[in-house]
């Protein structure tokens, strides 16, 4: 059975005044996964977390992690606006975006972040448009090297990041430029728990870091492993082995510093699901229960709320308040309310016998959930609350109403 | 003289009449066991939305007695004791202090036209008759006449039993005004619904209220966001309240207040002359904002 910190009496007075559906973040869990994240790199004096603000873009969330040493891996030009006005600024900034436009470029050299480049001719786009800052890091994509997973796909397939040839190229580049300090970046997997994966990406950055001080004489000062951390959505599923991991990294790092194929490089990594996902919950009432073909459980949440299931056939567990213990006896479809049918939060799952009034919690909803919301067919995007240590909860962001919705139409004839 | 914590939100409850006018105390009951599980933090009870004035003493006895004993001490009671004759609001108040109020609200006299230093002898008056705090209720629109923030400092720098004041005037000015320079400890309350918020981002404590008739839960709720300075959250329950806030003075207040009571079920829709019920054309309005809230259920299959 999943774990919830909360009871159906507080969902019940919480939603009497603010409607459901809506998020609920637990503060103390996301700071215990922050602090385990970074202890298990305490080997590495220079270990950074750049939180990956996509994953719960909200400066609650946000600030909660920048108290526990987190800097902020931004992708765009509003999550870069994010950081700053979290007071989040310089090289706790990790820029790393794909097919980026100059302005997004400009604030974050205006930042100071550290900007990763995602291409080789970004190298001239940054200089043209922003100017050249003096540290640059540069996206690796190992190709058909590497594996990689069902989120992120091949490699090969993989729009992000540069080729072997490409990426050294770019440091020699840069340094004629008079870039002066380097990092080297990678991202191949998401949402994995396997802790290979992650041992061999460092021993793969390890090797490159090796050849780029052969081939440019560019020395790196960090290394970022990227994220990918996943998380069990399945109760049947345990959570990633970190201490494994770490020392499987550690063991690699220090071969390959005593071999003298880098130098005690710091190691960066930006993870967001690992996070904020498990402690994260979306919370929905039961509208209407439909027999057809199948039964359907039709919830006041639907796919703009948590796109997951719908994009990715992704797994939510789901419990039922106040039927925690009952049998899961009644095979349904849980559904929304879009005009689509993949919006199904569950297909053919056991459940408890399901009523209309019925609150539901769709669990491990905190990365990825809310911040992949949309608005087709006018669903507007819920509240999110903060359930504090002190057990209150607190609104970090209000629900949309129909008039944020149509703030950007023109209705005059 | 008893200390009374006078912060959040405090329901100026409605008088409820039986069908035959007869006070209505089963009703009252009702009420202010709503109140309580809606987690309110004060009553104001045979206040101007209590119809006082159409109460005669023995009414007035038995319906301040009977907020006393449903309350039973979890939060303070205030008994509207408000009166042009400076010796009947001295009549009223011994009546409410015999009945065991915590503390009293008194309207600033209307129709006499009193002077700065009447006002200040009739407050005097009160508190030297009846040891109780007292909260001065300033109603321009109500008594025909505002008293200005100087006047209610003076009187509450000469007279201590003074302790807060209902601010009615609707004057946001004059609200900030009075807590910049209110002596220390002085409580300063919104006396309109809507502009709640607004006074308490000035630092007023909270409200006298007419919507937590309706919505003890939701008011409460506001007031207590507001003195957490989560404004936010405020925000979005003031907007929650506002049409219903607005309604409710659709026509004179308690008409469309006891309009929505009794759509909840909870009092017969009855007023005492000169007032009477509420208007036909208004009241699918106030069905409207009450099913919005969730404080009467939609029909169900009918219709």
């Amino acid at each position: 059975m999943k774990k919830i910190p909360f009871t159906k009496k507080q969902m019940e007075d919480l939603a009497e005044k603010y409607p459901t559906p809506f998020y609920i973040y637990e503060e103390a869990a996301i700071r215990e996964a922050a602090r385990k994240l970074i202890g298990s790199f305490s080997w590495d004096k220079g270990f950074k977390e750049y939180f990956a603000v996509k994953a719960t873009p909200n400066p609650s969330i946000m600030t909660i992690l920048k108290d526990e040493g987190c800097g902020t891996d931004c992708s765009s030009l509003p999550e870069l606006l994010l950081s700053e006005r979290t007071g989040i600024t310089g090289e706790d900034i990790m820029f790393t975006s794909n097919d980026t436009p100059a302005e997004e470029f400009r604030k974050a050299h205006e930042l100071g972040a550290i900007i990763n480049l995602d291409d080789i001719n970004h190298i001239a786009y940054l200089e043209k448009h922003a100017g050249l800052p003096p540290i640059l890091s540069f996206r690796y994509n190992p190709g058909p090297s590497r594996q990689g997973n069902q989120i992120i796909g091949n490699p090969v397939e993989a729009k992000f990041g540069m080729t072997r040839e490409q990426i050294l190229d770019s440091y020699a580049i840069a340094k004629e430029k008079g870039v002066e300090r380097f990092g080297l970046h990678t991202m191949v997997v998401s949402n994995e728990l396997r802790t290979d994966y992650f041992i061999e990406t460092a021993r793969m950055l390890f090797d490159l870091a090796g050849e780029i001080r052969e081939k440019t004489g560019a020395e790196l000062e960090f290394i970022n492993l990227g994220g990918g951390l996943g998380i069990p959505y399945k109760p049947e599923q345990s959570e990633v082995d970190l201490a494994a991991i770490s020392d499987g990294i550690r063991r690699l790092y220090e071969e390959a510093v005593n071999s003298n194929k880098m130098s005690k490089v710091k190691l960066f990594m930006e993870c967001g699901r690992y996070i904020t996902g498990p402690h994260g919950y979306l919370v929905s009432t039961v509208r209407h229960v439909k027999d057809t073909y199948k039964r359907y459980i039709g919830l006041d949440a639907c796919m703009a709320n948590l796109m997951r299931p719908g994009m990715y056939g992704a797994y939510h567990h789901i419990t039922v308040l106040g039927k925690e213990n009952a049998p899961n006896d009644v095979e349904c479809d849980v559904v929304g309310s879009l005009c689509e049918n993949n919006d199904k939060f569950a297909i053919n799952r056991q459940l408890p016998k399901i009523n209309p009034g019925d609150i539901v919690v769709l669990h491990d909803a905190g990365a990825h959930g809310h911040a992949m919301g949309f608005n087709y067919n006018g669903k507007l995007r819920s509240a999110e609350f903060l359930l504090t240590p002190n057990g209150s909860f607190r609104m970090i962001r209000r629900a949309e109403t129909a008039d944020d919705y149509f703030t950007t139409l023109n209705f005059t004839k | 003289m008893k200390k009374i914590k006078l912060e959040g939100a405090i329901t100026a409850i409605v008088t409820p009449f039986k069908k035959d006018g007869a006070l209505d105390i089963d009703a009252l009951k009702r009420l202010l066991k709503y109140q309580l599980s809606g987690g309110i933090n004060g009553i104001v009870v045979c206040g101007s939305t209590g119809e006082a004035a159409t109460l005669n003493d023995e009414e007035y006895a038995r319906a301040v007695k009977c907020a006393v004993e449903e309350i039973g001490g979890k939060i303070p009671v205030i008994a509207g004791a408000g009166s042009n004759n400076t010796q009947r609001a001295i009549e009223l108040s011994r009546i409410a202090q015999e009945q065991g109020v915590d503390g009293l609200l008194h309207v600033t006299p209307y129709y006499n036209k009193p002077t700065p230093n009447g006002l200040v002898a009739h407050f005097k008056a009160i508190a030297e008759a009846v040891p109780l705090p007292i909260i001065i209720y300033n109603v321009p629109g109500r008594t025909g006449s505002n008293v200005p923030p100087v006047m209610i400092l003076r009187i509450a720098k000469e007279v201590p039993a003074v302790v807060a004041v209902k601010e009615a005037s609707g004057s946001i000015n004059q609200i900030g005004a009075i807590i910049e320079n209110a002596p220390k400890g002085f409580v300063v309350l919104s006396g309109d619904d809507a502009l709640t918020l607004p006074a308490m981002i000035l630092g007023a404590k909270g409200c006298i209220s007419v919507v937590a008739n309706e919505s003890p839960k939701l008011f409460s709720a506001l007031c207590q966001e507001a003195l957490k300075g989560e404004w936010h959250t405020a925000r979005v329950l003031h907007f929650k309240l506002l049409r219903l806030m607005d309604v409710n003075f659709v026509e004179s207040n308690p008409i469309p207040v006891k309009a929505a009571l009794s759509m909840m079920g909870f009092i017969e829709d009855v007023l005492r002359l000169p007032l009477v019920a509420l208007e036909n054309k208004n009241r699918p309005e106030v069905e409207r904002c009450l099913k919005e809230l969730g404080l009467i259920k939609r029909k169900n299959g009918k219709n």
